[in-house]
Protein backbone atom coordinates (compact mmCIF):
# COMPACT_ATOMS: atom_id res chain seq x y z
CA UNK A 1 0.00 0.00 0.00
CA UNK A 2 2.71 2.38 1.01
CA UNK A 3 4.20 2.14 -2.43
CA UNK A 4 1.07 3.55 -3.99
CA UNK A 5 0.54 6.42 -1.63
CA UNK A 6 3.12 8.73 -3.06
CA UNK A 7 2.01 8.56 -6.68
CA UNK A 8 -1.62 9.13 -5.63
CA UNK A 9 -0.56 12.15 -3.57
CA UNK A 10 1.38 13.44 -6.51
CA UNK A 11 -1.51 12.97 -8.89
CA UNK A 12 -3.75 15.01 -6.59
CA UNK A 13 -1.10 17.69 -6.25
CA UNK A 14 -0.59 17.80 -9.97
CA UNK A 15 -4.35 18.00 -10.56
CA UNK A 16 -4.63 20.92 -8.14
CA UNK A 17 -1.76 22.59 -9.93
CA UNK A 18 -3.42 22.28 -13.35
CA UNK A 19 -6.74 23.47 -11.94
CA UNK A 20 -5.10 26.61 -10.54
CA UNK A 21 -3.14 27.26 -13.73
CA UNK A 22 -6.21 26.78 -15.90
CA UNK A 23 -8.37 28.99 -13.69
CA UNK A 24 -5.83 31.80 -13.97
CA UNK A 25 -5.65 31.29 -17.73
CA UNK A 26 -9.43 31.66 -17.91
CA UNK A 27 -9.29 34.84 -15.83
CA UNK A 28 -6.67 36.22 -18.23
CA UNK A 29 -8.47 35.27 -21.43
CA UNK A 30 -12.19 35.44 -20.70
CA UNK A 31 -12.47 39.23 -20.56
CA UNK A 32 -11.09 39.44 -24.10
CA UNK A 33 -13.29 36.63 -25.26
CA UNK A 34 -16.35 38.40 -23.85
CA UNK A 35 -15.49 41.54 -25.78
CA UNK A 36 -14.92 39.59 -29.01
CA UNK A 37 -18.29 37.82 -28.62
CA UNK A 38 -20.07 41.06 -27.74
CA UNK A 39 -18.56 42.78 -30.75
CA UNK A 40 -20.86 40.59 -32.88
CA UNK A 41 -24.03 41.55 -31.03
CA UNK A 42 -26.37 44.50 -30.88
CA UNK A 43 -27.35 46.34 -27.72
CA UNK A 44 -30.46 44.28 -27.00
CA UNK A 45 -28.50 41.07 -27.14
CA UNK A 46 -25.70 42.44 -24.96
CA UNK A 47 -28.21 43.56 -22.33
CA UNK A 48 -30.42 40.50 -22.57
CA UNK A 49 -27.94 37.64 -22.83
CA UNK A 50 -24.52 39.06 -22.01
CA UNK A 51 -22.88 35.64 -21.75
CA UNK A 52 -24.49 33.88 -24.69
CA UNK A 53 -23.01 33.48 -28.14
CA UNK A 54 -24.47 35.88 -30.70
CA UNK A 55 -27.61 34.53 -32.40
CA UNK A 56 -26.83 36.07 -35.75
CA UNK A 57 -23.29 37.48 -35.74
CA UNK A 58 -23.38 41.16 -36.68
CA UNK A 59 -20.22 41.65 -38.69
CA UNK A 60 -21.55 45.03 -39.69
CA UNK A 61 -20.28 46.32 -36.34
CA UNK A 62 -16.76 45.86 -37.66
CA UNK A 63 -17.47 47.59 -40.93
CA UNK A 64 -19.01 50.52 -39.13
CA UNK A 65 -16.27 50.77 -36.50
CA UNK A 66 -13.55 50.59 -39.16
CA UNK A 67 -15.04 53.31 -41.35
CA UNK A 68 -16.71 55.45 -38.72
CA UNK A 69 -13.82 55.85 -36.34
CA UNK A 70 -11.16 56.20 -39.03
CA UNK A 71 -9.20 53.41 -37.36
CA UNK A 72 -7.16 52.81 -40.50
CA UNK A 73 -5.63 56.26 -40.25
CA UNK A 74 -4.96 56.01 -36.52
CA UNK A 75 -3.38 52.65 -37.11
CA UNK A 76 -1.15 54.05 -39.86
CA UNK A 77 -0.12 56.95 -37.62
CA UNK A 78 0.83 54.59 -34.79
CA UNK A 79 2.78 52.37 -37.20
CA UNK A 80 4.61 55.31 -38.71
CA UNK A 81 5.55 56.73 -35.32
CA UNK A 82 6.62 53.40 -33.83
CA UNK A 83 8.64 52.18 -36.80
CA UNK A 84 10.46 55.51 -37.23
CA UNK A 85 11.19 55.59 -33.51
CA UNK A 86 12.54 52.04 -33.60
CA UNK A 87 14.85 52.70 -36.52
CA UNK A 88 16.31 55.84 -34.95
CA UNK A 89 16.50 54.29 -31.50
CA UNK A 90 18.28 51.16 -32.67
CA UNK A 91 20.78 53.00 -34.85
CA UNK A 92 21.80 55.51 -32.19
CA UNK A 93 21.81 53.17 -29.19
CA UNK A 94 23.70 50.37 -30.94
CA UNK A 95 26.35 52.88 -32.07
CA UNK A 96 26.58 54.40 -28.60
CA UNK A 97 26.60 51.04 -26.89
CA UNK A 98 29.33 49.75 -29.24
CA UNK A 99 31.62 52.62 -28.23
CA UNK A 100 30.84 52.45 -24.51
CA UNK A 101 31.29 48.69 -24.19
CA UNK A 102 34.04 47.90 -26.72
CA UNK A 103 35.99 50.98 -27.72
CA UNK A 104 36.10 53.51 -24.93
CA UNK A 105 34.49 52.63 -21.64
CA UNK A 106 33.13 55.45 -19.52
CA UNK A 107 31.53 54.93 -16.15
CA UNK A 108 30.25 58.49 -16.04
CA UNK A 109 28.40 58.10 -19.33
CA UNK A 110 27.05 54.68 -18.28
CA UNK A 111 25.65 56.28 -15.15
CA UNK A 112 24.31 59.26 -17.09
CA UNK A 113 22.43 57.05 -19.54
CA UNK A 114 21.02 54.84 -16.78
CA UNK A 115 19.46 57.85 -15.01
CA UNK A 116 16.51 57.81 -17.41
CA UNK A 117 15.31 54.41 -16.17
CA UNK A 118 14.14 56.13 -12.99
CA UNK A 119 12.41 59.04 -14.69
CA UNK A 120 8.66 58.71 -15.24
CA UNK A 121 7.38 60.11 -18.54
CA UNK A 122 5.30 62.64 -16.57
CA UNK A 123 8.46 64.56 -15.75
CA UNK A 124 8.90 65.44 -19.42
CA UNK A 125 5.35 66.40 -20.40
CA UNK A 126 5.32 70.09 -19.54
CA UNK A 127 8.74 71.00 -20.97
CA UNK A 128 8.13 68.91 -24.09
CA UNK A 129 5.07 70.97 -25.01
CA UNK A 130 7.21 74.09 -24.90
CA UNK A 131 10.20 72.57 -26.68
CA UNK A 132 8.12 71.48 -29.65
CA UNK A 133 6.35 74.81 -29.76
CA UNK A 134 9.75 76.46 -30.13
CA UNK A 135 10.76 73.93 -32.79
CA UNK A 136 7.48 74.60 -34.65
CA UNK A 137 6.51 70.96 -34.30
CA UNK A 138 3.27 71.45 -32.36
CA UNK A 139 0.71 68.78 -33.25
CA UNK A 140 3.29 66.96 -35.36
CA UNK A 141 3.94 63.21 -35.28
CA UNK A 142 7.67 63.92 -35.41
CA UNK A 143 7.46 65.29 -31.86
CA UNK A 144 6.18 61.90 -30.69
CA UNK A 145 9.01 60.12 -32.52
CA UNK A 146 11.59 62.31 -30.80
CA UNK A 147 10.12 61.91 -27.32
CA UNK A 148 9.60 58.15 -27.64
CA UNK A 149 13.20 57.82 -28.80
CA UNK A 150 14.45 59.88 -25.85
CA UNK A 151 12.49 58.03 -23.17
CA UNK A 152 13.52 54.61 -24.51
CA UNK A 153 17.24 55.34 -24.72
CA UNK A 154 18.09 54.38 -21.15
CA UNK A 155 16.69 50.89 -21.09
CA UNK A 156 17.79 50.23 -24.69
CA UNK A 157 21.39 51.14 -23.89
CA UNK A 158 21.13 48.96 -20.85
CA UNK A 159 19.99 45.86 -22.73
CA UNK A 160 22.25 46.55 -25.72
CA UNK A 161 25.30 46.92 -23.41
CA UNK A 162 24.54 43.51 -21.94
CA UNK A 163 24.64 41.90 -25.39
CA UNK A 164 27.62 43.88 -26.71
CA UNK A 165 29.75 43.04 -23.66
CA UNK A 166 29.34 39.33 -24.34
CA UNK A 167 30.69 39.45 -27.88
CA UNK A 168 34.25 38.04 -27.78
CA UNK A 169 36.91 40.70 -28.37
CA UNK A 170 38.82 38.36 -30.71
CA UNK A 171 36.27 39.28 -33.35
CA UNK A 172 37.31 42.95 -33.30
CA UNK A 173 40.96 42.02 -33.24
CA UNK A 174 40.72 39.69 -36.19
CA UNK A 175 38.86 42.33 -38.16
CA UNK A 176 41.45 44.99 -37.27
CA UNK A 177 44.22 42.73 -38.55
CA UNK A 178 42.27 42.31 -41.75
CA UNK A 179 42.42 46.08 -42.09
CA UNK A 180 38.90 47.08 -41.06
CA UNK A 181 38.29 50.50 -39.49
CA UNK A 182 36.08 51.00 -36.44
CA UNK A 183 33.03 51.87 -38.46
CA UNK A 184 33.45 48.82 -40.66
CA UNK A 185 33.94 46.56 -37.65
CA UNK A 186 30.75 47.92 -36.17
CA UNK A 187 28.74 47.45 -39.32
CA UNK A 188 30.09 44.14 -40.64
CA UNK A 189 31.18 42.34 -37.48
CA UNK A 190 29.43 43.57 -34.36
CA UNK A 191 25.94 44.43 -35.61
CA UNK A 192 25.22 41.00 -37.13
CA UNK A 193 26.31 39.30 -33.90
CA UNK A 194 24.30 41.70 -31.74
CA UNK A 195 21.04 40.86 -33.56
CA UNK A 196 19.34 39.16 -30.58
CA UNK A 197 19.98 42.26 -28.48
CA UNK A 198 18.56 44.45 -31.21
CA UNK A 199 15.48 42.26 -31.53
CA UNK A 200 14.91 42.49 -27.78
CA UNK A 201 15.24 46.25 -27.72
CA UNK A 202 13.00 46.58 -30.76
CA UNK A 203 10.21 44.49 -29.28
CA UNK A 204 10.16 46.22 -25.91
CA UNK A 205 10.47 49.71 -27.37
CA UNK A 206 7.70 48.93 -29.85
CA UNK A 207 5.34 47.96 -27.03
CA UNK A 208 6.25 51.11 -25.09
CA UNK A 209 5.56 53.39 -28.07
CA UNK A 210 2.48 51.56 -29.28
CA UNK A 211 0.82 51.59 -25.86
CA UNK A 212 1.65 55.12 -24.73
CA UNK A 213 -1.21 57.49 -24.17
CA UNK A 214 0.19 60.41 -22.14
CA UNK A 215 2.66 61.87 -24.65
CA UNK A 216 0.04 61.65 -27.35
CA UNK A 217 -2.56 63.41 -25.19
CA UNK A 218 -0.18 66.29 -24.60
CA UNK A 219 1.53 66.64 -27.99
CA UNK A 220 -1.16 65.74 -30.54
CA UNK A 221 -4.45 67.56 -30.96
CA UNK A 222 -5.89 67.18 -34.45
CA UNK A 223 -8.01 64.06 -35.07
CA UNK A 224 -6.24 63.04 -38.28
CA UNK A 225 -2.92 62.84 -36.45
CA UNK A 226 -4.13 60.76 -33.54
CA UNK A 227 -2.42 57.51 -32.71
CA UNK A 228 -4.32 54.33 -32.00
CA UNK A 229 -4.13 54.79 -28.20
CA UNK A 230 -5.66 58.23 -28.52
CA UNK A 231 -8.35 56.84 -30.79
CA UNK A 232 -9.19 54.10 -28.27
CA UNK A 233 -9.48 56.65 -25.48
CA UNK A 234 -11.94 58.54 -27.67
CA UNK A 235 -14.00 55.42 -28.46
CA UNK A 236 -15.78 55.63 -25.13
CA UNK A 237 -17.14 59.05 -25.97
CA UNK A 238 -18.11 58.41 -29.59
CA UNK A 239 -19.89 55.08 -29.05
CA UNK A 240 -21.10 55.85 -25.54
CA UNK A 241 -24.23 53.72 -25.87
CA UNK A 242 -23.53 51.41 -28.82
CA UNK A 243 -21.71 48.68 -27.01
CA UNK A 244 -21.40 46.28 -29.94
CA UNK A 245 -19.65 48.95 -31.98
CA UNK A 246 -17.47 49.87 -29.02
CA UNK A 247 -16.39 46.25 -28.67
CA UNK A 248 -15.68 45.97 -32.40
CA UNK A 249 -13.53 49.10 -32.23
CA UNK A 250 -11.72 47.63 -29.27
CA UNK A 251 -11.02 44.35 -31.07
CA UNK A 252 -9.73 46.11 -34.19
CA UNK A 253 -7.43 48.25 -32.08
CA UNK A 254 -5.82 45.42 -30.14
CA UNK A 255 -5.47 42.88 -32.99
CA UNK A 256 -2.18 44.26 -34.39
CA UNK A 257 -0.42 44.11 -31.05
CA UNK A 258 -1.80 40.64 -30.30
CA UNK A 259 -0.53 39.31 -33.64
CA UNK A 260 2.81 40.99 -33.10
CA UNK A 261 3.01 39.45 -29.64
CA UNK A 262 2.30 35.96 -30.89
CA UNK A 263 4.89 36.33 -33.66
CA UNK A 264 7.66 37.84 -31.54
CA UNK A 265 6.89 36.12 -28.27
CA UNK A 266 10.40 34.76 -27.94
CA UNK A 267 11.89 38.25 -28.13
CA UNK A 268 9.33 39.68 -25.72
CA UNK A 269 10.01 37.03 -23.09
CA UNK A 270 13.77 37.25 -23.67
CA UNK A 271 13.55 41.01 -23.34
CA UNK A 272 11.62 40.89 -20.10
CA UNK A 273 14.02 38.46 -18.50
CA UNK A 274 17.16 40.03 -20.02
CA UNK A 275 16.10 43.42 -18.70
CA UNK A 276 15.60 41.95 -15.26
CA UNK A 277 18.77 39.84 -15.17
CA UNK A 278 21.06 42.61 -16.20
CA UNK A 279 19.65 45.04 -13.65
CA UNK B 1 46.84 60.69 -37.60
CA UNK B 2 45.36 57.34 -36.74
CA UNK B 3 44.55 58.47 -33.20
CA UNK B 4 42.70 61.51 -34.52
CA UNK B 5 40.60 59.34 -36.77
CA UNK B 6 39.90 57.02 -33.87
CA UNK B 7 38.59 59.89 -31.72
CA UNK B 8 36.47 61.13 -34.60
CA UNK B 9 34.73 57.75 -34.83
CA UNK B 10 34.17 57.63 -31.08
CA UNK B 11 32.56 61.05 -31.09
CA UNK B 12 30.52 60.46 -34.24
CA UNK B 13 29.10 57.24 -32.81
CA UNK B 14 28.32 58.63 -29.38
CA UNK B 15 27.03 62.04 -30.37
CA UNK B 16 23.53 61.21 -31.70
CA UNK B 17 22.43 59.24 -28.66
CA UNK B 18 24.03 61.74 -26.30
CA UNK B 19 22.43 64.75 -27.94
CA UNK B 20 18.90 63.31 -28.14
CA UNK B 21 19.06 61.99 -24.58
CA UNK B 22 20.39 65.27 -23.21
CA UNK B 23 18.11 67.58 -25.18
CA UNK B 24 14.87 65.67 -24.76
CA UNK B 25 15.24 63.86 -21.45
CA UNK B 26 17.86 65.41 -19.23
CA UNK B 27 17.26 69.10 -19.97
CA UNK B 28 13.44 68.77 -19.75
CA UNK B 29 13.88 67.12 -16.38
CA UNK B 30 15.94 70.07 -15.16
CA UNK B 31 13.35 72.43 -16.66
CA UNK B 32 10.55 70.68 -14.78
CA UNK B 33 12.52 71.14 -11.56
CA UNK B 34 12.83 74.84 -12.37
CA UNK B 35 9.17 75.27 -13.38
CA UNK B 36 8.16 73.78 -10.04
CA UNK B 37 9.56 76.92 -8.43
CA UNK B 38 7.45 79.25 -10.53
CA UNK B 39 3.88 80.34 -10.94
CA UNK B 40 3.00 79.87 -14.56
CA UNK B 41 -0.06 79.14 -16.66
CA UNK B 42 1.85 78.26 -19.83
CA UNK B 43 1.13 81.57 -21.55
CA UNK B 44 2.19 84.52 -19.40
CA UNK B 45 5.67 85.08 -17.98
CA UNK B 46 6.85 82.68 -15.31
CA UNK B 47 7.04 84.25 -11.84
CA UNK B 48 9.65 82.83 -9.47
CA UNK B 49 7.92 81.89 -6.21
CA UNK B 50 10.51 79.70 -4.45
CA UNK B 51 9.00 76.73 -2.67
CA UNK B 52 5.47 78.19 -2.53
CA UNK B 53 4.06 75.51 -4.87
CA UNK B 54 5.38 72.78 -2.62
CA UNK B 55 4.07 74.50 0.51
CA UNK B 56 0.68 74.87 -1.11
CA UNK B 57 0.68 71.21 -2.21
CA UNK B 58 1.71 69.83 1.16
CA UNK B 59 -1.01 71.91 2.81
CA UNK B 60 -3.71 70.69 0.43
CA UNK B 61 -6.01 67.85 1.44
CA UNK B 62 -6.43 66.88 -2.23
CA UNK B 63 -2.72 66.24 -2.59
CA UNK B 64 -2.62 63.95 0.43
CA UNK B 65 -5.72 62.07 -0.68
CA UNK B 66 -4.08 61.41 -4.06
CA UNK B 67 -0.77 60.64 -2.37
CA UNK B 68 -2.39 57.95 -0.21
CA UNK B 69 -4.27 56.56 -3.20
CA UNK B 70 -0.92 56.13 -4.91
CA UNK B 71 0.70 54.57 -1.84
CA UNK B 72 -2.26 52.19 -1.54
CA UNK B 73 -1.77 51.18 -5.16
CA UNK B 74 1.93 50.56 -4.51
CA UNK B 75 1.16 48.39 -1.48
CA UNK B 76 -1.67 46.45 -3.12
CA UNK B 77 0.28 45.72 -6.30
CA UNK B 78 3.26 44.61 -4.20
CA UNK B 79 1.14 42.36 -2.01
CA UNK B 80 -0.75 40.76 -4.89
CA UNK B 81 1.41 40.86 -8.02
CA UNK B 82 4.73 39.71 -6.55
CA UNK B 83 3.44 36.69 -4.56
CA UNK B 84 0.99 35.70 -7.31
CA UNK B 85 3.71 36.04 -9.92
CA UNK B 86 6.12 33.95 -7.89
CA UNK B 87 3.61 31.22 -7.06
CA UNK B 88 2.36 30.88 -10.63
CA UNK B 89 5.91 30.89 -11.95
CA UNK B 90 6.85 28.15 -9.50
CA UNK B 91 3.83 26.07 -10.53
CA UNK B 92 4.86 26.45 -14.17
CA UNK B 93 8.46 25.65 -13.32
CA UNK B 94 7.58 22.28 -11.77
CA UNK B 95 7.64 20.12 -14.90
CA UNK B 96 4.36 21.46 -16.15
CA UNK B 97 3.02 20.34 -19.50
CA UNK B 98 1.98 23.25 -21.67
CA UNK B 99 4.18 25.64 -19.69
CA UNK B 100 4.75 27.81 -22.76
CA UNK B 101 1.04 28.02 -23.54
CA UNK B 102 0.20 29.11 -20.00
CA UNK B 103 2.98 31.68 -20.09
CA UNK B 104 1.74 33.01 -23.42
CA UNK B 105 -1.76 33.42 -22.01
CA UNK B 106 -0.66 35.01 -18.75
CA UNK B 107 1.51 37.52 -20.53
CA UNK B 108 -1.10 38.53 -23.10
CA UNK B 109 -2.74 41.31 -21.01
CA UNK B 110 0.70 42.84 -20.37
CA UNK B 111 1.24 43.72 -24.04
CA UNK B 112 -2.14 45.35 -24.54
CA UNK B 113 -2.38 49.10 -24.13
CA UNK B 114 -3.54 50.09 -20.64
CA UNK B 115 -6.00 52.44 -22.30
CA UNK B 116 -7.66 49.47 -24.05
CA UNK B 117 -7.73 47.43 -20.85
CA UNK B 118 -9.33 50.36 -19.03
CA UNK B 119 -11.97 50.73 -21.72
CA UNK B 120 -12.73 47.03 -21.45
CA UNK B 121 -13.12 47.17 -17.67
CA UNK B 122 -15.31 50.24 -17.80
CA UNK B 123 -17.65 48.08 -19.91
CA UNK B 124 -17.56 45.34 -17.27
CA UNK B 125 -18.32 47.80 -14.48
CA UNK B 126 -20.99 49.55 -16.54
CA UNK B 127 -24.23 49.58 -14.63
CA UNK B 128 -26.41 48.92 -17.70
CA UNK B 129 -24.62 45.77 -18.89
CA UNK B 130 -23.16 44.99 -15.49
CA UNK B 131 -21.07 41.96 -16.36
CA UNK B 132 -19.42 41.89 -12.93
CA UNK B 133 -22.68 42.22 -11.08
CA UNK B 134 -24.23 39.41 -13.11
CA UNK B 135 -21.26 37.14 -12.48
CA UNK B 136 -21.55 37.85 -8.74
CA UNK B 137 -25.21 36.94 -8.92
CA UNK B 138 -24.45 33.70 -10.75
CA UNK B 139 -21.94 32.56 -8.14
CA UNK B 140 -24.32 33.40 -5.30
CA UNK B 141 -22.69 36.64 -4.22
CA UNK B 142 -25.53 38.82 -5.46
CA UNK B 143 -25.51 40.68 -2.13
CA UNK B 144 -22.21 42.32 -3.11
CA UNK B 145 -23.59 43.88 -6.27
CA UNK B 146 -22.94 47.58 -6.44
CA UNK B 147 -22.30 50.39 -8.83
CA UNK B 148 -18.56 49.85 -8.75
CA UNK B 149 -17.40 53.14 -10.20
CA UNK B 150 -19.80 55.41 -8.32
CA UNK B 151 -19.90 53.76 -4.89
CA UNK B 152 -17.19 55.66 -3.00
CA UNK B 153 -16.28 52.57 -0.98
CA UNK B 154 -15.45 50.51 -4.05
CA UNK B 155 -14.41 53.22 -6.51
CA UNK B 156 -10.66 53.24 -5.85
CA UNK B 157 -10.37 49.46 -5.74
CA UNK B 158 -12.44 49.08 -8.89
CA UNK B 159 -9.93 51.37 -10.62
CA UNK B 160 -6.98 49.41 -9.21
CA UNK B 161 -8.28 45.96 -10.12
CA UNK B 162 -7.59 46.07 -13.88
CA UNK B 163 -4.06 47.30 -13.29
CA UNK B 164 -3.33 44.53 -10.79
CA UNK B 165 -4.90 41.97 -13.13
CA UNK B 166 -3.08 43.22 -16.23
CA UNK B 167 0.49 42.99 -14.95
CA UNK B 168 0.58 39.73 -12.99
CA UNK B 169 1.83 38.00 -16.15
CA UNK B 170 4.84 40.28 -16.26
CA UNK B 171 6.01 38.97 -12.90
CA UNK B 172 5.19 35.37 -13.79
CA UNK B 173 7.44 35.70 -16.83
CA UNK B 174 10.32 37.34 -14.98
CA UNK B 175 10.19 34.87 -12.08
CA UNK B 176 9.93 31.93 -14.45
CA UNK B 177 13.06 33.15 -16.22
CA UNK B 178 14.70 33.48 -12.82
CA UNK B 179 13.70 29.97 -11.75
CA UNK B 180 14.99 28.50 -15.00
CA UNK B 181 18.36 30.13 -14.35
CA UNK B 182 18.77 28.33 -11.00
CA UNK B 183 21.27 25.49 -11.57
CA UNK B 184 19.35 22.22 -11.40
CA UNK B 185 22.23 20.52 -9.53
CA UNK B 186 21.51 22.78 -6.56
CA UNK B 187 17.88 21.71 -6.41
CA UNK B 188 18.71 18.04 -6.93
CA UNK B 189 21.40 17.94 -4.27
CA UNK B 190 19.05 19.58 -1.77
CA UNK B 191 16.46 16.93 -2.51
CA UNK B 192 19.03 14.16 -2.16
CA UNK B 193 19.86 15.64 1.25
CA UNK B 194 16.21 15.04 2.14
CA UNK B 195 14.81 18.56 1.84
CA UNK B 196 11.10 18.57 0.92
CA UNK B 197 9.65 20.73 -1.82
CA UNK B 198 8.71 23.57 0.53
CA UNK B 199 12.08 23.55 2.23
CA UNK B 200 13.90 23.42 -1.10
CA UNK B 201 11.86 26.39 -2.28
CA UNK B 202 12.57 28.60 0.73
CA UNK B 203 16.16 27.62 1.45
CA UNK B 204 17.60 26.83 -1.96
CA UNK B 205 15.56 28.48 -4.70
CA UNK B 206 14.41 31.70 -3.06
CA UNK B 207 17.92 32.91 -2.12
CA UNK B 208 19.04 32.20 -5.70
CA UNK B 209 16.39 34.43 -7.22
CA UNK B 210 16.59 37.24 -4.63
CA UNK B 211 18.15 39.54 -7.24
CA UNK B 212 15.12 39.12 -9.47
CA UNK B 213 12.73 39.86 -6.62
CA UNK B 214 14.58 43.13 -6.17
CA UNK B 215 13.95 44.07 -9.80
CA UNK B 216 10.31 42.96 -9.64
CA UNK B 217 9.70 45.04 -6.53
CA UNK B 218 11.23 48.10 -8.15
CA UNK B 219 9.26 47.53 -11.38
CA UNK B 220 6.10 47.16 -9.32
CA UNK B 221 6.70 50.36 -7.35
CA UNK B 222 7.78 52.55 -10.25
CA UNK B 223 4.90 51.16 -12.32
CA UNK B 224 2.42 52.20 -9.62
CA UNK B 225 3.98 55.62 -9.21
CA UNK B 226 3.56 56.19 -12.96
CA UNK B 227 -0.05 54.94 -13.00
CA UNK B 228 -2.24 57.06 -15.20
CA UNK B 229 -4.38 55.40 -17.87
CA UNK B 230 -6.59 53.14 -15.77
CA UNK B 231 -7.78 55.96 -13.56
CA UNK B 232 -7.94 58.57 -16.33
CA UNK B 233 -9.98 56.44 -18.74
CA UNK B 234 -12.39 54.83 -16.27
CA UNK B 235 -13.25 57.74 -14.00
CA UNK B 236 -11.18 60.74 -15.12
CA UNK B 237 -9.72 60.49 -11.62
CA UNK B 238 -13.03 61.66 -10.18
CA UNK B 239 -15.34 62.45 -8.58
CA UNK B 240 -13.05 65.32 -7.59
CA UNK B 241 -9.72 63.58 -7.10
CA UNK B 242 -11.10 60.55 -5.29
CA UNK B 243 -9.83 57.96 -7.74
CA UNK B 244 -6.75 59.89 -8.91
CA UNK B 245 -3.14 58.87 -8.53
CA UNK B 246 -0.28 61.35 -8.49
CA UNK B 247 0.16 60.97 -12.26
CA UNK B 248 -3.49 61.79 -12.91
CA UNK B 249 -3.47 64.68 -10.43
CA UNK B 250 -0.40 66.09 -12.17
CA UNK B 251 -2.00 65.81 -15.62
CA UNK B 252 -5.21 67.46 -14.43
CA UNK B 253 -3.43 70.25 -12.61
CA UNK B 254 -1.11 71.07 -15.50
CA UNK B 255 -3.14 70.36 -18.60
CA UNK B 256 -6.76 70.74 -17.50
CA UNK B 257 -6.34 73.60 -15.01
CA UNK B 258 -3.31 75.13 -16.80
CA UNK B 259 -1.32 75.38 -13.58
CA UNK B 260 2.10 74.37 -14.87
CA UNK B 261 4.00 75.46 -11.77
CA UNK B 262 2.04 73.26 -9.39
CA UNK B 263 1.91 70.47 -12.01
CA UNK B 264 5.71 70.50 -12.16
CA UNK B 265 5.90 70.43 -8.37
CA UNK B 266 3.67 67.33 -8.30
CA UNK B 267 5.92 65.72 -10.92
CA UNK B 268 9.00 66.43 -8.82
CA UNK B 269 7.38 64.70 -5.86
CA UNK B 270 6.77 61.63 -8.08
CA UNK B 271 10.40 61.64 -9.24
CA UNK B 272 11.62 62.08 -5.65
CA UNK B 273 9.37 59.30 -4.37
CA UNK B 274 10.50 56.86 -7.04
CA UNK B 275 14.19 57.67 -6.46
CA UNK B 276 13.89 57.38 -2.67
CA UNK B 277 11.93 54.13 -2.74
CA UNK B 278 14.29 52.56 -5.29
CA UNK B 279 17.33 53.54 -3.23
CA UNK B 280 15.75 52.09 -0.09
CA UNK B 281 14.83 48.81 -1.80
CA UNK B 282 18.32 48.52 -3.28
CA UNK B 283 19.93 49.28 0.08
CA UNK B 284 17.79 46.67 1.83
CA UNK B 285 18.66 44.03 -0.75
CA UNK B 286 22.37 44.75 -0.84
CA UNK B 287 22.49 44.76 2.98
CA UNK B 288 20.83 41.34 2.99
CA UNK B 289 23.20 40.01 0.37
CA UNK B 290 26.14 40.92 2.60
CA UNK B 291 24.75 38.87 5.52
Amino acid sequence: MKQFRKPVGQTVKSAVKYIILTAVAVICLYPFLWVVISSLKDNTEIYGKPFALPEAPKFSNYVEAWTGADVARNFANSMLVCVTTLVILIVITSMGSYILTRVRKSRILDLYFSLGIMIPIHALLIPSVLIFKNLHLTDNLLSLVIMYTAVNISFSMFIMNGFMKNIPSELDEAATIDGCGRAQIFWYVILPVAKPGIATVATLAFLNCWNDLLMGLVLISSPEKKTLSLAISALKGSYATQYGLLCAGFVISIIPVVIMYLLFQKQVVAGMTAGAVKG
Amino acid sequence: MKKKKHMAVVIAFLLPVFVIYTAFLFIPLVQTAFYSLTEWNGITEKIYVGFDNYKELFGSSDYWLVFWNTIQLVVITLLIQIPAGLILAYLLYMKTKGMKIFRTIYFLPVVIAPVAISLMFSLFYNSEIGVFNRILEMIGLGAFQTNWLSNTDTLLYAVMAPQVWQYIGLYVTIFLGALQSVPSELVESAQIDGAGQVKTFFHVILPQIAGFSNICIILCITGSLKAFEHSWIMTGGGPGVRSSYLGVYMYKTAFVNSDFGTGSAITMTIVALSLVITLIVNAVFSAREKD
